[in-house]
C-alpha cells in the first residue's frame, strides 16, 4: 500500500476491477455502472486492503472529505453510484416509491409529485443529494416535526455488503414486519455497514396549501422557549426552525395540508406568535429552499442532538461561547442543533472554537453530539455496551473492514 | 444439577416468581395455541437489575431464553418450542415518568399498552399504537413484534413511536439506549431491536413518543352489500390520498359474532361488509376527510352510512371492532388469526382468494382487517380437538400466505413471524437475505440462545427447500415441498 492518496488508489482499483472513474465535488471516485461492477470494485478493495466510502453526491461529507483526512494513506476511496439511478417502481394507489440509490433527491421528488404525492422528508434544497446519500447520512427534513424522521418512512432496502453479497430487508408495502428491520440499521450508518443500492419509501399526500411565517426573536434560548409555546398552541405545525445568522435570530415555521385547515390554523399561529411576523402564502421560496438545504447538506462543524427539555439551556451556552459570526440552525421539533460557519461557506477544516463547543455540549448530558470529522460519533461517549454492539455489527457485516477502516465508531479517537 | 440453578433463580427473584411443573401449563403457548412447548421454568424478574442477574445465570448454564410479555402474540413467538427458560415481564409494571414537554413516556416493559394512554391523558397526550389486544398486551411485547393496530394507518406501527430502550443481552450486559436524542447516536440500534422478536435480548424498559390528543375525531360506519364493494371503496380512497386515522373492514360472519357477544356495537346484521372509518385532527380537515369517505361509500353502493354521535357511541363502535377476535369464540372454540399484507390496489382480489381457499376446505372464515394498510386478518374458526379440521386450517393459512406473497404482498403486517411463518420467510427472502439477518443475529448473540427457532430458518432457505426443517414446530405442514 505504497500509494499515498485516495486518487492513486482509486486508479488502481479502477484498473483492477474494470470500473470507470468519475468525479464528485472534485474528488476522484469509482463510478460502477451496475451491481456486478460494484462487486468487482469491492472485491479488489478487499484484496488490496483498501478502504472505500460510498459518497452519493458528496453533499454530506463536510470536513470528513477523504482528501481532508490527515493521513492520506488511510483515506477511503470514494465510490459514487451516479450511474445507478432511477425510479424502479411507483404504483398509483399504493403510496410508495422504490428507487435506486444514485437517484437525485430532487428528481425523485418531481417524479412522485406527478401522482399528487410527496416525499416524507422536505429536503427542497437537496438539489444534488442522492437518495442513498440522504439515507446513509440519516438526514431528515424540517417537516419531521409533523411526519417524523425520514428513517421512519423507509420501508425496505437492497444493499451490497463488503463481500459482494446482495441483501434485501423489509419490502415495498406500507406495512410489513417480516424479518429484522436491517434497513433501519443501514439508515444513518454513514456507509460503515453496507452500500445502499435501492430503497422504498412511504409517500405523503401533496398538501393543497402551504403557509409559512418568519419573525425575529431576541436570542436562540428565548426563541426556543417561544417555539415550544407555539407547538403547544398548534400541534399541526409542519416545521419550526430557529436560525442565527449575522443579521439576527429568527423563528420560522409553516403549515401544510388541506387548504381550509391551513387557513384556519395560520390564524391561530399568528395569535400565538404575537408581534408582527412576516407571513407567506404558500412557501417562502428562497428562504424555504435555504432551510431545506441546511437540513440536507452537511457542511457544519457540529451537530448536536438535545432533549427538548435541555435545548434552551444548551442554546444559551452556545450563544455565549460562539463567535458572533457563527451560524446556528435549530430544528425545534427534534432538538437538533447545527453549528456552522458564517454565511453559506462549507466547513472544510476544524474551526478554532470546535473543541470548546464540544466540551460545553457534552457537559450537558444527556446529549448526542455528532462531530463531522472522521470520528463522527465520539462526542457523548456512548456506553461500552453500545460501542461493543456497534463494533460487533460492523465486524459481522464487514469482516474485511473495508467500509469501516477510517470511520469505525469504536476505533475512532475519543 | 438442573435443580441447583433453578434454586439460584429463586434466590434472585423470589421463590414465587419462578414457576415450574404443572403451574407452568398456562405458559406453554401464546395466542397461537396450536404450537405448545414446555420450558424448564418461567422466571419473572422485577426490574432490569434482577433481569441482569437472571440472564447472567442462564448464560453461565447455556440455557435458551424466551422473552415473554402478556403472551397475546399470535405466531408462537413467546412459546418455548426448544425448551429453556421463559423470562416474563409480568412484574415490570411501572410507568416511571411522562414528560409533557418532550412528549415522552418512560415505562417498564410489562406496562399494559392501554394503561399508558390512560396515564398520559391528563397531560393531553396519548400513545398511538393500539393493537386489538391493547387492554392486555404489554409495551415490551409491542416493541418485540413492532405491533400495529387500527390507528397505525395514520400514526404508523410501534417502531415509529419507540425513542429508546433498555435491553439486557444474552450475556447479561445492559444496553442503555434511553434518554436518546431524536436522531440516534451512531447506529440506529433502537430501530434494529424493535421488531426483532426478542432475538437480541430482553427489553426491560422503553421510552416512547406520545401524541397530542386530537382536537376533533369523527367516526363513521358504512354498510355495504358485498365485501368486494367495501374493498373497492377503500382502494379508491387510498388512491385519492385519504387522510383518515383508521380504515377497517368487518365481514358478515364477524359482524354476527360481535353482535352476539358482550362487544355488541350496534353493527347492522344485514351488512355483508362494514367499513369503519375514523378521522382525527383539525375540525375542517376531519370534515373534508369524512365527506370524501361518504362520497366514495355512496359511489360504491353503501346501503347505510352512520356517524357516531358522541364519545360513547364511538367507543362502542371500536369496542366491537377490537372485541372481534374474542367474539369469534362464539363461532368455534379456537381461532386461527392470519396476518398478511396485500398491495392496497389488490385488496378485493386477495380477500376473495382467502375466502375461496377457506370455502374449498369447508372452513368458517371471518374477515376483520386494517383495510387502509392492506393488512388482512382472515380468521378461521375451528376446534383443535378435530385433527382433520386443524390440518385444513393450517393448510388454508399457508395457502393464504402464499397467495398473498405471489401477488406482491407480505408475510406479516403486525403479528411477527414467530414459529408460524418461519418457513415462509424463504418465499420473501433468498439465502443471502436471510444469511445477512443471521450475520446480524450472530454478531449480537453468537450462541443463538435468545428465542431460538423463531423468525429465521436455521440455515437460511436450504433446509426448507431440501425437504423440511430438522425441527418443524408447525408439524409436517412446516416443511415445504
Amino acid at each position: 500500500m505504497s500509494q499515498t492518496n485516495a486518487s492513486d488508489r482509486a486508479h488502481l482499483l479502477g484498473q483492477g476491477s474494470g470500473c470507470a472513474l468519475g468525479e464528485v465535488r472534485e474528488l476522484t471516485c469509482l463510478a460502477p455502472k451496475d451491481h456486478g461492477q460494484l462487486a468487482e470494485v469491492l472485491g479488489e478493495a478487499r484484496r488490496r486492503s483498501f478502504s472505500v466510502l460510498p459518497i452519493g453526491a458528496g453533499s454530506q461529507l463536510a470536513w470528513c472529505r477523504p482528501d481532508a483526512i490527515d493521513d492520506p494513506a488511510n483515506a477511503p476511496i470514494p465510490i459514487s453510484l451516479m450511474h445507478m439511478a432511477g425510479v424502479l417502481e411507483q404504483i398509483p394507489g399504493e403510496g410508495t416509491v422504490t428507487a435506486q440509490a444514485g437517484t437525485p433527491w430532487c428528481d425523485l421528488a418531481q417524479a412522485v409529485e406527478q401522482s399528487g404525492e410527496c416525499l416524507p422528508a422536505d429536503l427542497a434544497g437537496a438539489t444534488t443529494s442522492t437518495l442513498g446519500g440522504i439515507l446513509a447520512a440519516g438526514r431528515s427534513g424540517p417537516n419531521r416535526l409533523r411526519h417524523g424522521p425520514l428513517r421512519h418512512h423507509v420501508l425496505g432496502m437492497q444493499v451490497m455488503l463488503s463481500d459482494g453479497t446482495l441483501a434485501k430487508s423489509g419490502g415495498r408495502l406500507v406495512k410489513n414486519v417480516t424479518g429484522f428491520d436491517l434497513h433501519r440499521l443501514y439508515t444513518g450508518s454513514r456507509g460503515t455497514l453496507a452500500i445502499i443500492l435501492e430503497a422504498s419509501l412511504r409517500l405523503k399526500a401533496l398538501p393543497e396549501r402551504e403557509w409559512s411565517f418568519s419573525m425575529p426573536v431576541a436570542d436562540c434560548a428565548s426563541g426556543f422557549t417561544k417555539a415550544l409555546e407555539i407547538q403547544q398552541a398548534m400541534p399541526r405545525l409542519h416545521w419550526l426552525v430557529l436560525t442565527r445568522t449575522q443579521s439576527g435570530v429568527r423563528l420560522q415555521g409553516g403549515l401544510a395540508g388541506r387548504a381550509s385547515q391551513v387557513r384556519s390554523d395560520q390564524e391561530r399561529v399568528l395569535r400565538a406568535l404575537g408581534g408582527t411576523p412576516e407571513s407567506f402564502d404558500g412557501q417562502a421560496p428562497t428562504e424555504r429552499k435555504r432551510l431545506g438545504e441546511e437540513g440536507a447538506e452537511n457542511r457544519h462543524a457540529w451537530e448536536i442532538g438535545s432533549p427538548l427539555t435541555h435545548c434552551a439551556e444548551l442554546l444559551g451556552i452556545l450563544e455565549a461561547q460562539l463567535p458572533t459570526e457563527t451560524k446556528l440552525w435549530v430544528d425545534c421539533g427534534a432538538g437538533r442543533i447545527l453549528v456552522g460557519p458564517a454565511g453559506d461557506a462549507t466547513v472544510t477544516e476544524k474551526p478554532s472554537w470546535a473543541e470548546t463547543i464540544g466540551a460545553e455540549a457534552t457537559s450537558l448530558r444527556p446529549l448526542c453530539v455528532h462531530r463531522h470529522l472522521h470520528a463522527q460519533w465520539t462526542g457523548s461517549n456512548p456506553s461500552p455496551t453500545q460501542t461493543n454492539w456497534q463494533q460487533r455489527l460492523t465486524c459481522g457485516l464487514d469482516p474485511a473492514g473495508i467500509f469501516s477502516m477510517t470511520l469505525d465508531p469504536g476505533k475512532a479517537p475519543a | 444439577m438442573t435443580k441447583n440453578w433453578i434454586d439460584e433463580l429463586r434466590t434472585i427473584v423470589g421463590p414465587r416468581n419462578v414457576i415450574t411443573g404443572s403451574e407452568s401449563l398456562a405458559w406453554e403457548s401464546d395466542g397461537l395455541s396450536l404450537v405448545r412447548g414446555m420450558g424448564q421454568a418461567i422466571v419473572l424478574p422485577l426490574d432490569t437489575e434482577e433481569t441482569v442477574l437472571v440472564m447472567k445465570l442462564l448464560a453461565r448454564e447455556g440455557v435458551p431464553v424466551v422473552p415473554r410479555g402478556a403472551g397475546t402474540g399470535l405466531t408462537g413467538g413467546a412459546t418455548p418450542v426448544e425448551g429453556g427458560v421463559t423470562v416474563g415481564t409480568a412484574r415490570m409494571r411501572e410507568i416511571f415518568s411522562i414528560d409533557p414537554v418532550g412528549r415522552l413516556a418512560h415505562v417498564q416493559a410489562g406496562v399494559v399498552n392501554s394503561d399508558l394512554s390512560v396515564a398520559a391523558r391528563p397531560h393531553g397526550l396519548f400513545y398511538a399504537p393500539d393493537p386489538s389486544s391493547q387492554a392486555a398486551c404489554t409495551l415490551g411485547g409491542n416493541v418485540a413484534n413492532n405491533s400495529g393496530g387500527p390507528h397505525c394507518f395514520m400514526h404508523g406501527s410501534t417502531t415509529r413511536h419507540v425513542r429508546g430502550v433498555k435491553l439486557v443481552d444474552a450475556q447479561g450486559q445492559v444496553l442503555d439506549l434511553l434518554a436518546s436524542p431524536a436522531d440516534p447516536e451512531g447506529l440506529d440500534l433502537v430501530g434494529l431491536i424493535t421488531g426483532s422478536e426478542g432475538m437480541f435480548g430482553m427489553v426491560t424498559e422503553v421510552q416512547l413518543n406520545l401524541e397530542p390528543l386530537p382536537e376533533e375525531v369523527q367516526t363513521i360506519i358504512a354498510v355495504f352489500p358485498s365485501l368486494d364493494a367495501a374493498c373497492d371503496c377503500v382502494s379508491e380512497a387510498i388512491a385519492a390520498h385519504i387522510e383518515a386515522s383508521a380504515i377497517e373492514i368487518l365481514d358478515k360472519l364477524t359482524i354476527a359474532a360481535v353482535e352476539d357477544s358482550i362487544f355488541a356495537a350496534g353493527y347492522p346484521r344485514e351488512a355483508e361488509a362494514l367499513l369503519l372509518v375514523e378521522a382525527e385532527g383539525g375540525a375542517l380537515e376531519v370534515q373534508e376527510t369524512i365527506d370524501l369517505v361518504l362520497q366514495l361509500a355512496k359511489k360504491h353502493g353503501a346501503m347505510e352510512i352512520r356517524s357516531a354521535q358522541d364519545k360513547a357511541e364511538r367507543a362502542r363502535l371500536w369496542a366491537g371492532r377490537k372485541g372481534a377476535f374474542g367474539a369469534m369464540g362464539r363461532v368455534a372454540p379456537d381461532l386461527y388469526v392470519a396476518d398478511v399484507v396485500a398491495p392496497r390496489t389488490r385488496l378485493r382480489e386477495i380477500v376473495a382468494l382467502a375466502i375461496k381457499i377457506a370455502e374449498e376446505r369447508n372452513l368458517r372464515l371471518g374477515n376483520v382487517f386494517h383495510a387502509g394498510d392492506g393488512n388482512l386478518h382472515p380468521n378461521i374458526a375451528y376446534d383443535r380437538r378435530d385433527e382433520d379440521e386443524v390440518r385444513r386450517v393450517l393448510e388454508a393459512g399457508q395457502l393464504i400466505m402464499e397467495a398473498c406473497i405471489e401477488r406482491g404482498g407480505s408475510l406479516t403486517g403486525e403479528h411477527g413471524v414467530g414459529v408460524e411463518k418461519m418457513t415462509h420467510m424463504c418465499d420473501l427472502f433468498d439465502d443471502d437475505d436471510l444469511n445477512t439477518m443471521h450475520r446480524v443475529r450472530d454478531a449480537l448473540d453468537p450462541k443463538r440462545r435468545m428465542n431460538p427457532t423463531k423468525v429465521l430458518p436455521l440455515r437460511a432457505c436450504r433446509e426448507v427447500r431440501n425437504g423440511g426443517l430438522p425441527f418443524s414446530p408447525m408439524g409436517n405442514l412446516g416443511a415445504k415441498t
